[in-house]
């Protein structure tokens, strides 16, 4: 039976502490591919403007109720409501531009940390070959 | 100073060792702190406003991760708002719904920022937060602090106006909302200090990262110079109560506690002890990796070094 060989045991100590810590969520995220975990997470994103930009709206119509009720019927509710769906594109499309950036940068972090992660695997993959031939 | 050193490599050294035990106190402690100040503030709901309860939630909270903390102590806070009025309770859920969906989903290691920026207030501290959050965090910390800040002037108003919301029974729901709404977001002491606290954790951590000696001190000291000369001028332009005397006086032991953190916490590598496991063909293996502790004192032990006597 083979001896223990200290520094395989230091690097898979590195990389089991890597998979137990920040290795977690870069495994999670490198799961997907960066188009599909880029566009996932704009699309999370957007929901949550959406839901974000109704409670807004829900807050001002309920603080205006009483002047809204008073002109309904002289509002031009086509107006109205062009102007509503301009600011809910706007504010949803900003939303999805940042998590755009947010979740690029972050896919490209995680890639970068698991291919560190890779090399390692690589080295360890070498150690136990050259172990198997001795 | 060497003492200082000594002091902070004992520090380090019993982070590390007992770390688990030591991360578990401080989520109990900061869940105990956190649920009896929203039971001081508002307390309104009689059952929840209990120390058995308080005591309970903060052992769970002491088990589970860090975050669960917030979430508890915003379950506090609307169901006691919700006993005050159920539009209280209505705007304080919008508050904290839209911190989540807008921000927090993001940035989810922030919300710490949240939980401390209304004690740092209750506390009568709430200079240190900018300042601490522009070292230890990035320029968008400035919003996780201006958030809190928010949280705490929601709360603040809700408690000191519980006595004319109840007052107000008369009066039509539609009329309460738009009476505590108005409170909450036409308040320019709030305005005035998240301008301020945003400007200076920007400021705080452009500067930390410059690569010049004494970055970190000089970037506290400019923090705080601009915290509290935004403060005083957005005190006037704005016309809020912000007070001078107090500020002055929190700014000096800001730089105070703010110096503590730069030598105790954030210039020492507070490595954990990792257990990990994991196994090849031939064995198990358990494996407890401890972190070297670098000691100043070690250090300045003068034995002689073989190649000191060539």
């Amino acid at each position: 039976m083979s001896r223990v060989d200290g520094d395989k045991v230091k690097l898979m100590t590195r990389m089991a502490s890597f998979e137990e810590n920040e290795g977690r969520e870069a495994i999670r995220i490198c799961n997907y591919f960066r188009s599909d975990y880029v566009t996932l997470n704009v699309v999370k994103a957007i929901v949550s403007a959406t839901i974000s930009f109704a409670l807004i709206l829900g807050l001002y119509i309920y603080y205006n109720i009483d002047n809204m009720m008073q002109d309904i019927y002289t509002m031009d509710l086509l107006e109205t409501g062009r102007k509503l769906i301009t600011s809910y594109v706007i504010f949803a499309g900003v939303f999805g531009i940042i998590a755009y950036v947010v979740y690029s940068f972050r896919y490209d972090w995680a890639k970068k940390h698991l291919n560190d992660y890779n090399y390692a695997l690589r080295e360890l993959s070498n150690m136990q070959e050259i172990e198997s031939h001795e | 100073m060497n003492n200082i050193y000594d002091v902070r490599d004992n520090i380090e050294e019993f982070v590390s060792r007992y770390e688990t035990l030591i991360m578990g106190a401080l989520r109990f402690f900061l869940a105990l702190v956190s649920l009896s100040v929203v039971n001081g503030k508002l307390g309104y709901m009689e059952r929840l406003d209990s120390t058995g309860i308080v005591l309970a939630v903060s052992l769970l909270c002491a088990l589970l991760p860090a975050g669960v903390i917030i979430f508890f102590s915003a379950v506090f806070t609307v169901l006691h708002c919700y006993a005050l009025s159920l539009e209280a309770a209505l705007i304080v859920i919008v508050v904290f719904l839209l911190m989540f969906l807008l921000y927090f989903r993001f940035t989810p290691k922030d919300t710490l920022a949240v939980q401390l920026t209304p004690l740092s207030f209750v506390f009568r501290l709430p200079y240190v937060m900018p300042v601490i959050y522009g070292l230890k965090g990035s320029p968008l910390s400035a919003l996780s602090v201006g958030f809190g800040a928010v949280a705490y002037f929601t709360i603040d108003y809700i408690s000191d106006s519980a006595d004319m919301i109840r007052g107000m029974s008369e009066a039509t729901t539609v009329e309460r909302f738009r009476t505590i709404l108005d409170g909450v977001l036409k308040n320019n002491t709030m305005v005035a200090y998240v301008i301020a606290f945003a400007f200076t954790v920007v400021i705080v951590n452009i500067i930390k990262r410059l690569s010049f000696k004494n970055s970190w001190t000089v970037a506290i000291v400019s923090g705080i110079v601009a915290d509290m000369i935004l403060l005083m001028l957005l005190s006037v332009r704005l016309d809020t109560d912000v007070n001078i005397a107090g500020l002055i006086l929190g700014s000096m032991i800001t730089f105070l506690i703010a110096m503590v953190f730069k030598l105790f916490v954030f210039s020492v590598d507070y490595a954990k002890t990792e257990r990990v496991q994991f196994e090849d063909d031939g064995y198990y293996y358990y494996v407890k990796a401890v972190p070297k502790i670098k000691s100043h004192r070690k250090r300045r032990v003068s034995a002689p070094r073989p190649w000191d006597e060539e």
